[in-house]
């Protein structure tokens, strides 16, 4: 891909801004991480060596029966691993870092759940007993994903959109923004609530639900840049020239009209993680017992008594957020017109 | 006639209110006629509202006529043209625009922006493409390795040239410019209206030259068209009209330039313009006429397509000389 | 003879970049009697305005620099002092009339409003009938109107008229116009400049005029100062100026220039270097006819002959 100058030179002076960038790659290398959270945050072996045979519990399904058991279920790798005619045959194995999932419940120990941190659960369990850790990391990792997903979505329907406003004017402009207005006077809270309440609540359909609100503010821009892009001099310049239409819109508005989007994906996935946040916090949001930061920070609250449990999600929500912060003050200031340029 | 413009009436309207109801409109161009012939170029004067840079543009088609018609040898440009017949008359007619700034796009190489044109009308492949943008280049005395940079590289005289020859690799029959030199400074300004005059001479287009500096017109054009609130109020050889004026406000308009002799201080004008929401009936100018009387208060007609006046009391042939 | 209002001495400009210092006008020397309009004449990149802005105290904050020199304003030297000092000076004394009147002024606020503003700002009581005595020395006819309108229901040459009232409030003693009638029509520019020639006669008000236009300066100034690439390349009274330019770049100016009779043009090849290439010696070097290898050292300043005041900064002789 042709990279312009324009964007290298914008590419620098966002490196310069060095906590922009030193975020960038945290959070990056983070949200990879998390993707591939079943690597290394997990109660079942990565791989073991058993009777001669190599296991990877992790890409295969094995059943209780292929060790010995009577079940035809997956087998219970903690149970297995606990017990002493299981060791007799084992050679060896390489375990998660984290051998906690975040679904297990660990109801064994002296005390009922939830447990202050330990050396078995780093951040402590949380009321049913799940690892605080485990769950987190995985909460990390639904809620950046849909808060990228959501960002891309709205940001697709707000150019498509707003896009089309601006250019074509007129009556589309006209009719398309009174449809905007009754659209965005609809109480979003409730009608998410009521779509999830007989749509079910996967994780799908609440992206749907929400990018389908999403793109009104965004498209606003678009718009905006839009009309005040087709009036330069060198639009006008390549419709004297007998340029189309849709190559106008792709090549020549398009591009340059992005500028104030792309300032804004920042500070949109901040949107979406706390309002993914807070949908779930109410208990609206992704079902249970789905890993979320909202879920944890509402047991949180509840259990006060245990506060490992809302401390640790405030601080990570808190780093979170300020590191894609300073991501976004990186990219504004990337996108300074003063900064760099003559 | 290369070019030629009947009747054109180009206006705006005001809404207001609370439905939008139309309550006014702004008559940007009053119903005015004009001929080009093959390499002439032809000066349109005004000062700020007289209409002369939305005539410019209605000729090329980016502003809407309300009444008249444009037509390109002969052939009347209007939508019920067919998508071939628009192109080959884009392809004769050819714009550039005041703004160095903004005339070229920020993203794109001079390459890219000078091709972009003669590859969609088909005139060079992709493969000659950047043999045909150098010799364009030369063609405006900038070198090729100006080819793979960015506009911002580039100074405001440098990007005019720029445009130029994006306008030219159409190989247009007629090119309009649009206060070209207006932003620009004294010395650049001399170097741009040179090279306009070399193509004028060089490659035979028509020209028509907007501006509101009298001193640049008188450098270029053959022929010339004063416009006042969107009317033609005198037309004619550009030198005819310089030395003699004959209607009260092109005298105005010269008398009003300062000139390096301090001996010959401006002469003021007196009143403000009327507002171009209002027309005053009858003359445009009246109010602000010395020699204006009742027969003003009806509308004065030009007398002739090629030169003329259009004043109930046009100024006599032996005044003061330029 | 009386010391002259303003005396600028010395003054060199720049502005902080990342990368550094960068100079943009380099020793720049000129005076402005009582009563006298002197222009100081230019294209862009040559330093007028951020000249014109230093001596209103207008440099851009932050960034801007004095890197040397002296401005004496009526003999105060106007950066010794406190800030207030400089204010009260600068209240009374100078005042600055810009290029686009339409961006000068508040587009929310009615003109009355925002010509108290100018008391208020310096905290000084309010004086109602100076609004519209000055109102009336710029030519309205009707300042009630005028005082009780939005700045968008007027006219580029009313609003113009408008700042230089503005600017007369304090009765000052030397206007700075940077540009005045750059974005007027030809005709309300004769009147604007009218009404500033009519100041100088009746009030005694200097005025410093910025322009690029040389028939303003030839018509409405009484000596110039042309300046190239941050340098003053030459200073003369404008009739001996006009009959007899001595500076290079001076003679390619003047023939660039389009004139009513509709004479030739002698463009002058290249451009103006911008300040990250400014050398040392004669900055217009690269462009000029009589080039020579001398010119790579700083240019002398030759003064004029035969008692005209003024000089130029080359190493030609004034014969050629």
């Amino acid at each position: 891909m042709k990279v312009s100058e324009l964007t290298s030179r914008r590419w620098r002076n966002f490196k310069s801004l060095r906590r922009a960038y030193i975020s960038l790659i945290f959070l990056t290398i983070s949200f990879l991480a998390s993707l591939a959270s079943p690597l290394w945050v997990n109660e079942k072996p990565l791989i073991f060596s058993w009777q001669g045979n190599i296991y990877t519990p992790i890409f295969s399904f094995y059943a209780d029966d292929d060790f010995g058991g009577s079940f035809k279920t997956e087998a219970n790798y903690r149970q297995l691993f606990d017990s002493p005619s299981f060791k007799k045959d084992l050679a060896w194995s390489i375990f998660p870092i984290i051998s906690h999932d975040p679904l297990e419940q660990n109801l064994t120990g002296d005390e009922p759940p939830p447990h202050p941190p330990s050396t078995l659960h780093l951040l402590g369990t949380d009321t049913h007993g799940r690892d605080v850790l485990a769950r987190l990391i995985y909460g990390y990792r639904n809620g950046m994903a849909f808060s990228l997903l959501l960002t891309l979505i709205t940001g697709v329907l707000a150019i498509v959109i707003g896009g089309i406003q601006g250019y074509l004017g007129g009556k589309v402009d006209f009719l398309t923004q009174r449809f905007i207005e009754v659209w965005s006077s609809l109480p979003f809270l409730y009608v998410v609530i009521a779509i999830g309440s007989f749509m079910g609540r996967g994780f799908t359909m609440l992206l749907l639900v929400m990018a389908i609100f999403g793109w009104i503010g965004l498209s606003y821009y678009m718009r905006g840049e839009f009309l005040k892009l087709k009036n330069q001099n060198y639009v006008l310049a390549c419709r004297v020239a007998g340029i189309g239409n849709r190559r106008i819109f792709f090549n020549h508005i398009l591009p340059n009209a992005l500028t104030p989007l792309v300032t804004f994906i920042p500070f949109a996935v901040i949107g979406g993680i706390s309002s993914l946040t807070a949908l779930d916090f109410l208990g609206f949001g992704l079902n249970p017992p789905t890993p979320s930061w909202g879920e944890l920070l509402s047991i949180g609250l509840d259990n006060r008594f245990a506060p490992w449990i809302a401390i640790s999600t405030i601080v990570a929500l808190f780093i979170t957020l300020l590191l894609t912060a300073f991501v976004g003050e990186g990219v504004r200031e990337a996108f300074d017109p003063k900064g760099g340029q003559k | 006639m290369i070019l030629q413009g009947k009747g054109v009436h180009c206006h705006y309207e005001i809404r207001g209110g609370l439905f939008g109801r139309i309550k006014g409109a702004v008559h940007a161009v009053n119903g005015v006629d004009l001929h080009l012939r093959d390499g002439e170029a032809l000066g349109i004067v005004g000062e700020s509202g007289c209409g002369k840079s939305t005539l410019g543009r209605a000729l090329v088609g980016l502003e809407p006529l309300q009444k008249g018609e444009v037509l390109l040898k002969g052939k009347a440009l209007n939508a019920k043209q067919t998508h071939q017949e628009e192109m080959e008359a884009r392809r004769s007619l050819q714009m550039i625009f005041q703004d160095p700034v903004t005339s070229l796009n920020p993203r794109l190489t001079i390459f890219e922006t000078l091709s972009e044109p003669m590859l969609v009308h088909g005139l060079c492949s992709k493969e000659n493409a950047r043999e045909r943008v150098t010799k364009l280049l030369q063609k405006v005395e900038l070198s090729s390795d100006a080819m793979d940079r960015y506009p911002h590289a580039f100074s405001g005289g440098q990007r005019q040239r720029i445009s130029i020859a994006r306008a030219l690799g159409l190989e247009p029959k007629v090119l309009i410019c649009d206060e070209v030199v207006s932003a620009l400074d004294v010395s650049v300004q001399a170097q741009i209206l040179q090279l306009l005059q070399k193509l004028k001479k060089e490659e035979g287009m028509a020209m028509i030259f907007i501006s509101h500096d009298l001193a640049v017109v008188r450098q270029l054009c053959d022929r010339l068209m004063v416009l006042y609130l969107g009317g033609v109020v005198e037309q004619g050889p550009c030198q005819d009209i310089f030395n003699q004026p004959r209607h009260p406000y092109t005298r105005a308009l010269l008398d009003a330039i300062p000139s390096l002799d301090p001996e010959r201080p401006p002469k003021l004008l007196k009143g403000e313009r009327p507002s171009a929401q209002n027309l005053p009936s009858g003359c445009s100018f009246q109010s602000r006429c010395e020699h204006s009387t009742d027969a003003c208060k009806l509308p004065p007609k030009l007398d002739s397509s090629e030169y003329g006046w259009a004043c109930h009391h046009p100024l006599a042939p032996n005044s003061q000389k330029t | 003879m009386s010391p002259p209002l303003l005396e600028v001495s010395d003054l060199s400009l720049g502005v902080q970049t990342p990368e550094g210092l960068l100079q943009l006008t380099d020793r720049v020397s000129f005076s402005i009697d009582e009563g006298e309009m002197v222009a100081l004449v230019g294209e862009s990149g040559c330093g007028k305005s951020i000249t014109a802005m230093a001596i209103a105290g207008l440099l851009p904050d932050p960034g801007g620099v004095k890197v040397h020199g002296q401005v004496l304003l009526d003999g105060n030297d106007l950066w010794q002092g406190s800030d207030e000092n400089w204010q009260s000076l600068r209240a009374s004394t100078l005042s600055m009339i810009f290029q686009e009147p339409s961006s000068a002024l508040n587009p929310l606020i009615p003109i009355a409003a925002q010509m108290a503003e100018v008391y208020s700002l310096k905290k000084l009581p309010l004086e109602p009938q100076r609004l519209q005595e000055s109102l009336t020395e710029v030519g309205i006819p009707d300042p009630q109107r005028i005082l009780k309108s939005y700045p968008h229901e007027l006219s580029g040459g009313m609003l113009q008229r408008v700042m230089i009232a503005m600017a007369l409030l304090l009765k000052p003693r030397l206007i700075i116009a940077d540009e005045p009638t750059t974005a007027l029509d030809v005709t309300v520019q004769a009147q604007v400049m009218d009404i500033l020639k009519r100041l100088q006669r009746e009030h005694g008000t200097s005025i410093l005029l910025i322009t690029h236009n040389l028939g303003l300066v030839a018509q409405y100034a009484k000596s110039l100062y042309v300046m190239y690439a941050g340098r003053i390349v030459e200073g003369a009274l404008v009739k001996d100026f006009l009959h007899q330019p001595l500076h290079p770049y001076s003679h390619g100016l003047l023939g660039a220039l389009p004139q009513l009779d509709g004479r030739p043009l002698k463009a002058i090849d290249g451009s103006v270097p911008p300040p990250t290439e400014f050398t040392e010696g004669c900055r217009f070097a690269p462009r000029c006819p009589h080039h020579q290898d001398l010119c790579q050292k700083i240019p002398p300043w030759k003064s004029r002959k035969n008692g005209q005041m003024g000089g130029y900064a080359c190493i030609l002789e004034e014969t050629s």
